[in-house]
């Protein structure tokens, strides 16, 4: 799958964020199977070009195209099929249910595609030290704790490209760098491209790097 | 799972609330409905209840204080025309006119000496009517030339007058109309200096027409052998009312100074009333029906609007718009399917309430309670699902659109 941005202006963000951005009104290809780090202090626009590329935001001028077709022409429908299989997400607001336990949130993406095995899913949890929480209501965790689960969430699905906003703001380093890794190798699994926003830009070598 | 997340912010007391709305409303619908299509037939097919009304009309006789003035004015006066009769056939609350025919020869009625009724002597007049205004149900109603045997008619009025009038106070027995006609009497026709012998019977009483009838057949073919004078006009004749609660009717009555008897018209009254009362009602219900369904569409909409976080999140995670709806649609749909389950009894205890009044009245249905009810109002609830289900789709893709 391809992205492509063309003079994109979010209307909320001010003049002068543009000028220097690597990102507004540019002309962007973001292409299959590579990692991109977009990063600037918070304000800039981070979340915003997330959520562009996801549908969640029209307040804009210029064009996005997915493969060709400029996303503003696609329809509920058109953005619900790119969302159960070619495009995953780790909002920034994670985005989960309160009332449902770390299971239940889980397994309310992964039953769309029943893409993962209930196996593959406790060693996840395992992996990112939730084991125990399965069956809390993630009303009752923690920022970091909710974190990990949405990573989990958004791994429960193919997908092309998947979107990190700002998704190890609130982990300790030993648990980003599992996330991290566990992030990349599904990614490499799926020959798919990790879009991951972030407000330091030393956050690996091997990551084509854009400020907003 | 869905619907764990979507079910939130549902109140039990709100469901059973909504429940009993759609059931309330849609019960007086049903009813409305039923009552509507079981009373119709009363104004539309008259000969099923109210039948037509037969009013018998006369001209009002005037009291005179001249001899003179009485055999000048009241001649012609208490006499139907024929332009007024043409007149009221014209007028459009009249179905049919139909005239009195009246013996223009003298008629005596005697007993046989065998009979129970020995002695019994007296002077008598016939008069007729077109076979289809008597409303005795006698299938030999008619008389033909040659037959030695009559038919008689009498007001049920003069058999009450002599059962509970006159029987009573001379100790006599009172007498049934079954057995009232059993006794045979004889009839002389005198005219045209002739005298005809005929055996009679009382065939039946009439509430409608207040006179000694005898067939119409019998009555034109004395005139013509007997009739001593020339064809008399019509002192009463008797109409078919199409609407006889119709203002009109009783106005047309009182400009051309006719008389009619104003009982007869009670009927027409209470049908008034029961039109007024019908209307009442139904308007009550319609509206009833529109605020709850007005309820609903509130309900929904804010439910919808307080799991607006939920819908989008689903959205989000690639729940499409059919998906994300589904469960609303199958509770919608659970929901008007028990309250109609639940508003058949209601419809089944009020449509028996309402139908055992009607029976007094002598009245049947002809409607179908399954095909003319039930399956109209299943084709409306699954109109109306179809609606709500639509109204939901669309406040559910606005929901998430805005965001």
């Amino acid at each position: 799958m391809e992205i492509r941005f063309s003079k994109i202006i979010p209307i909320p963000i001010p003049e002068s964020n543009i000028a220097n951005s690597e990102i507004w009104n540019r002309d962007l290809l973001f292409e299959q199977n590579n990692k991109y780090l977009i990063y600037a202090d918070s304000g800039k626009g981070k979340t915003t070009f997330v959520n562009i590329i996801f549908g969640l935001r029209k307040d804009y001028t210029g064009n996005v195209y997915i493969d060709g077709e400029d996303i503003s022409n696609f329809s509920i429908n058109q953005f619900s099929q790119l969302r159960k299989t070619r495009l995953s997400i780790v909002p920034q607001g994670l985005q989960l249910f309160p009332e449902l336990s770390v299971l239940e949130n889980i397994n309310i993406k992964n039953r769309i595609q029943n893409y993962k095995t209930s196996k593959q899913i406790s060693e996840m949890i395992e992996k990112l030290g939730l084991s125990g929480f399965e069956n809390r209501k993630t009303a009752k965790m923690s920022f970091g704790q909710k974190q990990r689960v949405a990573i989990i969430r958004a791994l429960c699905q193919s997908f092309d490209y998947i979107l990190l906003d700002e998704p190890f703001s609130h982990l300790d380093a030993k648990n980003t760098e599992i996330a991290w890794d566990l992030i990349k190798s599904e990614a490499e699994q799926q020959n798919a491209s990790i879009i991951v926003t972030s407000l330091k830009q030393d956050f690996e070598t091997n990551i084509i790097k854009l400020r907003v | 799972m869905i619907w764990k997340v979507l079910k939130n912010n549902i109140k039990p007391a709100q469901l059973i609330g909504t429940f009993f709305g759609i059931t309330l409303g849609l019960s007086i619908l049903m009813v409305a409905v039923s009552f509507y299509l079981d009373v119709k037939p009363i104004f539309e097919d008259k000969e099923s209840f109210w039948r037509d009304e037969y009013i018998i009309v006369n001209k009002k006789v005037k009291i005179t204080d001249s001899y003179h003035q009485i055999r000048e004015a009241d001649k012609e006066k208490p006499y139907f025309t024929e332009e007024e009769i043409e007149d009221l056939k014209r007028q459009a609350f009249v179905k049919d006119v139909a005239e009195f025919s009246n013996c223009s020869f003298a008629i005596s009625a005697s007993a046989d000496r065998d009979s129970p009724l020995s002695g019994f002597y007296t002077d008598l007049f016939f008069e007729a009517v077109p076979d289809n205004y008597v409303d005795v149900n006698y299938k030999n109603w008619n008389w033909t030339e040659n037959s030695a045997y009559i038919p008689v008619i009498l007001p049920k009025v003069y058999l009450n007058l002599y059962n509970f009038g006159f029987a009573q106070s001379q100790n006599l027995p009172q007498i049934s109309e079954s057995g009232a006609s059993l006794a045979k009497f004889n009839i002389h026709v005198y005219g045209q200096k002739k005298h005809q012998k005929f055996e009679a019977r009382i065939v039946g009483f009439s509430e409608r027409i207040n006179t000694i009838l005898a067939p119409k057949s019998f009555v034109d073919w004395g005139n013509k052998n007997f009739g001593e004078h020339e064809k008399s006009k019509p002192g009463r004749i008797i109409i078919i009312a199409k609407d006889p609660s119709s203002q009109e009717l009783v106005e047309y009555i009182d400009n051309h100074d006719y008389d009619i008897n104003k009982s007869e018209l009670s009927n027409s009254k209470a049908l008034a009333f029961l039109k007024i009362i019908i209307g009442i009602v139904v308007t009550i219900g319609i509206i009833i029906i529109c605020l709850t369904f007005a309820l609903i569409i509130l309900s929904i909409q804010l439910l919808l609007q307080r799991n607006n976080e939920n819908i989008v999140k689903l959205n989000m995670l690639g729940y499409s718009l059919k998906e994300i709806s589904l469960p609303y649609k199958i509770m919608v749909s659970i929901l008007f399917a028990a309250s109609f389950i639940s508003s058949l009894i209601p419809l089944y205890f009020l449509r028996n309430y309402y139908f055992s009044n009607l029976v007094l009245f002598g009245y049947e249905s002809t409607t179908q309670l399954f095909s003319n009810i039930i399956l109209p109002s299943l084709i409306f609830i699954f109109i109306v699902v179809l609606l709500l289900i639509s109204m939901l789709k669309s406040t559910i893709k606005k929901i998430i659109s805005k965001n």
